[in-house]
């Protein structure tokens, strides 16, 4: 019984509602109900954010400088190889360089390949990883494909020089590390790479 | 007893629910019945609108700073549509201080003489930290309300109420819902390292979502919003993994030899094609996440990389080397029916299938750098949008597809920029608290339901 009138109540309230109210009113209790829930959602996003604001200001500025001076670093590396002189960095071993998305070894790459080969055969208890890189123009997926393919090319030219395939490993950077800096060719064309780590 | 109280809950509860359908219906019908902006039409007309300031209920004479904020925010996100001509404060010649009728009661004539076709009108009453807006959209010459929004929220919730006002506004003048309360993933390496960060679609409301120190790539929006697929060398290798985002949980989803990039979430979100090179060269796989059981798509010497699913979940657009240079193809996701699209250019990369189904997007090199281009997608109607000085990179739709978020590098350092689908309207989106660094491969979000 209790509950009949109370649908009769709700009844005569929503007719009423319908009736007294213009369309703006309803207009605003349906946005009302619509954003009451995302609103919530939100703020606590918007709490974790102010959170942790602070703390990532602050990891920034300490990071942003080491970087910077290690690709200068690098950079000066890169250099010294074209001179064909042989630099710790790069573990003895001379860095090769590639044309624009090619994975081809280039025939003025001969002797740095005759150089490192020379260097491996001396030294044949160490163990190396090859890395592929790339210049920044095209996309990371497709560089990061290419920079493996890279890292490939040398490690099989390696091994048609007799070094035993189980001490080469390798690895792509893409574009991820650059050597050079600048949005030029005179930094692309360093950072078309592949450089030898030693594993062991 | 029990039983019968049971039922009339029920009833009541169902009645409810027929009156509100009414309800809706009929708003419906008076938001669609008329189209304010033909977003098909060749050279889209600008509506003129005029915005006047949002009034502070409680101190209606005085300016404040979340009067201008409000306002701030609304004809940002307006003019970014590329639908509205904002219509210059100085031109209004309503009285501001007109504050004995209530704010429902406007003086049409005041905005038909300055030529204003829509018209929004607003207050706000605020507190410490509790914000209450009320928003309203008229029809200048009809003379009546086509939307009207209350939000009540935090202070800090202001962005996204506008947001989803405007998102209302451009809705009701075109039929189809705005953008405005999506989001943006991208990559910066304004902490010395690239790592994945999310944030409005105006570069607000920034947050830093990997702290790995080490290289994050390709982060991709799952089709519900809630979680994040990309590659990580935090373990030294590129591994592929998956983040949920309102927890920072993750899970590693795929770690075989060699490369594991390019993921894209399917538009069922129950499988991701990739790229893995685990078979010595890198070839396309969809991996079924129910079961973790790996599908080989493509099968050949060249690189093959960077998919993306037809909204249909029936087809992939990638790229590949197999023809000597990087190449748009599209192949069936049962791996049939490989067909090659794009053939000018010595460079064609970063495909994106537009939301509707009928566009690609790509970065293709002409004249010796990156520019954005379109084309149907069958390859057909190939167009450059994209252009100016710099390289234009990883092209990323809006879920309504009238807009392309870009990486460009056009102000030297790489920056995220914006643009309507037809390559109008180019501008950079200024992301909020990152001031130094370079800002990558952004992607676009789905829109976003309340439970993001």
């Amino acid at each position: 019984m209790k509950a009949n009138s109370v649908i009769r109540y709700a009844s005569m309230v929503v007719i009423l509602f319908f009736v007294a109210a213009g369309c703006v009113k309803v207009v605003k209790e349906e946005a009302m109900q619509k954003t009451t829930l995302p609103e919530k959602q939100e703020s606590t996003v918007a709490k974790k954010e102010a959170k942790e604001e602070k703390p990532a200001i602050k990891e920034e500025r300490v990071a942003e400088q080491p970087i910077m001076e290690a690709s200068k670093e690098k950079a000066e590396a890169a250099v010294v190889d074209e001179l064909g002189a042989i630099t710790e960095k790069t573990g003895m071993l001379l860095t090769v360089y590639f044309d624009f998305d090619r994975f081809t070894i280039r025939d003025d790459m001969q002797s740095v390949f005759e150089k490192n080969a020379e260097w491996l055969k001396k030294n044949s208890n160490v163990k190396i990883r090859i890395e592929g890189h790339c210049d920044e123009r095209g996309t990371n997926e497709y560089n990061i494909a290419l920079g493996e393919r890279r890292a490939q090319s040398i490690r099989e030219y390696l091994v048609n020089y007799g070094i035993n395939p189980s001490r080469l490993s390798t690895i792509s950077y893409g574009e991820e590390k650059p050597v050079a800096a600048g949005h030029d060719e005179d930094s692309w064309t360093k950072n078309r790479r592949g450089e030898f780590v030693i594993v062991k | 007893m029990q039983e019968r109280m049971k039922k009339n809950i029920f009833l009541i509860g169902k009645y409810l629910f027929f009156i509100s359908i009414f309800l809706v219906t009929l708003l419906t019908e008076q938001g669609s019945a008329k189209v304010y902006i033909d977003i098909n039409a060749p050279t889209g007309k600008r509506l003129p609108i005029a915005i006047p300031d949002i009034k502070n209920l409680k101190a209606p004479h005085e300016s404040s700073d979340v009067s201008i904020k409000l306002r701030d925010i609304l004809t940002q996100d307006l003019d970014f549509s590329g639908f509205f001509d904002i219509i210059d404060k100085k031109a209004y010649i309503e009285d501001p201080n007109r504050t004995d009728k209530a704010s429902d009661e406007i003086d049409f004539k005041d905005w038909k003489v300055i030529n204003a076709e829509v018209l929004i009108k607003g207050s706000f009453v605020a507190n410490e930290e509790e914000l209450t807006v009320e928003l309203k959209l008229f029809d200048v010459f009809q003379e009546r309300l086509l939307v009207g929004r209350r939000y009540v929220g935090k202070k800090t919730n202001m962005r996204a109420m506008v947001h989803k006002f405007a998102d209302e506004v451009v809705e009701a003048l075109t039929g189809e819902k705005g953008v405005f309360d999506t989001k943006l993933l991208f990559i910066s390496n304004a902490s010395g390292n690239k790592e994945i960060y999310v944030s409005d679609y105006d570069g607000y409301n920034v947050k830093q979502i990997t702290k790995n120190n080490s290289i994050n790539l390709s982060p991709q929006w799952s089709p519900d919003g809630k979680r994040v697929l990309y590659t990580s060398y935090k373990e030294g290798q590129p591994y592929l993994y998956m983040m949920e985002l309102a927890t920072g949980r993750e899970i590693k989803l795929s770690s075989y030899p060699g490369l594991n990039i390019g993921a894209r979430w399917s538009p069922t979100g129950r499988e991701v094609a990739m790229t893995l090179s685990k078979d010595g060269n890198p070839e396309l796989y969809i991996l079924a996440l129910d079961g973790m059981k790996l599908k080989r798509l493509t099968n050949n010497w060249a690189i093959d990389t960077s998919p993306t699913w037809s909204p249909d979940g029936n087809k992939l657009a990638f790229v590949s080397d197999i023809g000597g240079n990087p190449h748009i193809y599209v192949i069936n996701s049962d791996g049939t029916g490989l067909a090659r699209l794009t053939f000018e250019g010595k460079y064609n990369a970063a495909p994106a299938w537009s939301p509707k189904g009928d566009k690609i997007a790509f970065a293709r090199i002409n004249e010796g750098k990156f520019d954005i281009w379109v084309m149907n997608a069958d390859g057909s109607s190939q167009l450059q949008l994209a252009s100016g000085a710099g390289d234009n990179e990883s092209p990323s739709w809006s879920p309504d597809g009238r807009y392309i978020v870009f990486a460009s590098t056009r102000n030297r350092n790489a920056g995220n920029y914006i643009m309507q689908n037809n390559g109008e309207n180019q501008r950079q989106i200024r992301f909020e608290d990152i001031k130094r660094g370079e800002q990558t491969s952004p992607t676009w979000s789905p829109y976003l339901t309340a439970n993001n």
